[in-house]
């Protein structure tokens, strides 16, 4: 290790012993050394804003929970950022405000390329066609075609993403087997395993998690389709999903996880949907663009063709 | 691009987000250097303007607050030009030189910083040795020192 590291390394020590503090000290007399000294704690203001989370990584968290990124970096940091969010007013306020700033920019882009579509854009979306119409049997695309026509977006995936992932609220053994159920698609196991969770840990603040999961997997259990066509859900389960939902909400009292309350709300709206009953579901989608929470934008865009 | 990055940093500007009107030239050009640098590497283009225009804001965002921050804290007038947050720091061109290191060399210092992640910890994340992540980590304050120099 050349001096310069070492200097480095010791910038970066959270103590230092007297020793190293005399070694540091004398090496910071050179000017060269000073510069690197300069440059370490540049950088690092830069990055760390006194115990708060960067706005930078705010705005990468914002994208990742918009499905706009998936770097390496903000996968591995999100569990961090929501723990921190728990007992950070200031930095939630700053998630809200940046999430609204995404929205804006949504809005913005998805405005002008209604009224700037080329038509670079259009030979595209026919090339796409023609590339389908050559994959699929013709019997097959015209149920999917028909599928298509009369099963509404919003019922053809519950799901937005698989961002409720980043809601693993709960370290608990069930918890985390329910959550591994669900990767494999084993709902009904999924169930067993989160309401083992419920039933052990009743005096646990974070179990609204498990209640949110909980609402997830029954509605995706309860969804039915033939040849992958002709969506439609088991009424029932969307029923037992929407009531888990708001048990969710009801135990989410302490403030700190507003944002995964409105989720609840718009996941209790896309429920509703799947059943049919709109009224119920502008009321929720309406809290959530009140709230501007993670689905502000697409809870817009579902009132405005509902 | 330009025209579609100009209005939306002009509306930012109309609806008093950004005070300054010069400000809007500035993040247009910024748009377009991020365009010039990254083009060959961009998957959908409507995509790669969403992020960037939301995180070309959020910088100057954040330049503004750091500003705004050291201007109460010091008591002292900031040449606007500058954006200068300490002695001779210039926040833009700190965070150039930071987009110019590589992928990899960027990740080790935001997880560092960003994440307080022990050397250990980053190594394994990134499936390395820890001595060479620390080694990695020097080099990289150093090679900014080079460029910010």
């Amino acid at each position: 290790m050349d001096e310069t590291e070492k200097i480095i390394e010791l910038l970066d020590k959270d103590t230092l012993s007297d020793e190293e503090k005399e070694y540091l000290a004398n090496a910071l007399s050179n000017p060269e050394f000073k510069k690197v000294q300069e440059t370490y704690q540049r950088l690092k203001n830069l990055l760390k804003r006194n115990g708060h989370i960067d706005e930078e990584l705010m705005a990468e968290y914002v994208l990742y929970k918009n499905n706009m990124s998936k770097e390496k970096v903000i996968v591995l940091l999100a569990n961090k950022i929501e723990d921190h969010f728990r007992n950070c007013a200031e930095c939630r306020e700053l998630f809200k405000e940046l999430n609204s700033e995404y929205s804006s920019v949504e809005e913005f882009m998805n405005n002008n390329l209604t009224t700037q579509t080329t038509g670079t854009s259009y030979i595209r979306k026919f090339k796409y066609a023609f590339a389908s119409v050559a994959a699929v049997a013709i019997i097959y695309l015209g149920l999917f075609i028909m599928s298509s026509v009369t099963t509404p977006d919003y019922k053809k995936s519950f799901l937005d993403g698989n961002d409720f992932y980043t809601s693993r609220g709960r370290a608990s053994q069930y918890f985390q087997r329910g959550l591994d159920a669900i990767d494999n698609k084993e709902y009904n196991a999924a169930v067993k395993y989160l309401k083992k969770d419920i039933v052990e840990n009743t005096d646990e603040e974070t179990l609204f998690y498990s209640y949110f999961v909980l609402g997830i997997t029954y509605v995706n259990k309860g969804e039915k389709d033939y040849l992958g066509l002709f969506e439609s859900y088991n009424k029932e389960d969307v029923i037992k999903g929407i009531e888990s939902f708001n048990k969710s909400i009801e135990l989410n009292t302490s403030g700190n996880f507003d944002n995964l309350k409105l989720d609840a709300h718009y996941y209790i709206a896309k429920a509703y949907l799947l059943i049919g009953d709109v009224p119920s579901a502008k009321e929720h989608l309406k809290i959530v663009v009140d709230g501007k929470g993670s689905y502000y934008k697409k809870a817009e865009e579902l009132l405005k063709i509902l | 691009m330009r025209e579609i990055s100009y209005s939306y940093f002009l509306s930012k500007y109309h609806a008093k987000k950004i005070a300054n009107k010069d400000d809007v030239d500035d993040l247009t050009s910024n748009v377009y250097i991020s365009f010039a640098e990254q083009y060959q590497k961009i998957a959908t283009i409507e995509n790669w303007l969403r992020r960037v225009l939301f995180l070309t804001f959020v910088r100057w965002y954040k330049k503004s607050r750091a500003k705004r921050t050291f201007e109460l804290n010091e008591e002292i007038t900031v040449d606007d030009s500058s954006h200068k947050t300490d002695e001779g720091f210039d926040f833009g061109v700190a965070l150039k030189a930071m987009d110019k290191l590589s992928e990899e060399k960027q990740e080790i210092i935001k997880l560092r910083f960003w994440g307080d992640f022990k050397f250990s910890e980053i190594a394994e994340q990134l499936g390395k040795k820890e001595a060479a992540v620390k080694k990695m980590f020097y080099r990289s304050i150093e090679e900014l020192k080079n460029k910010l120099e």
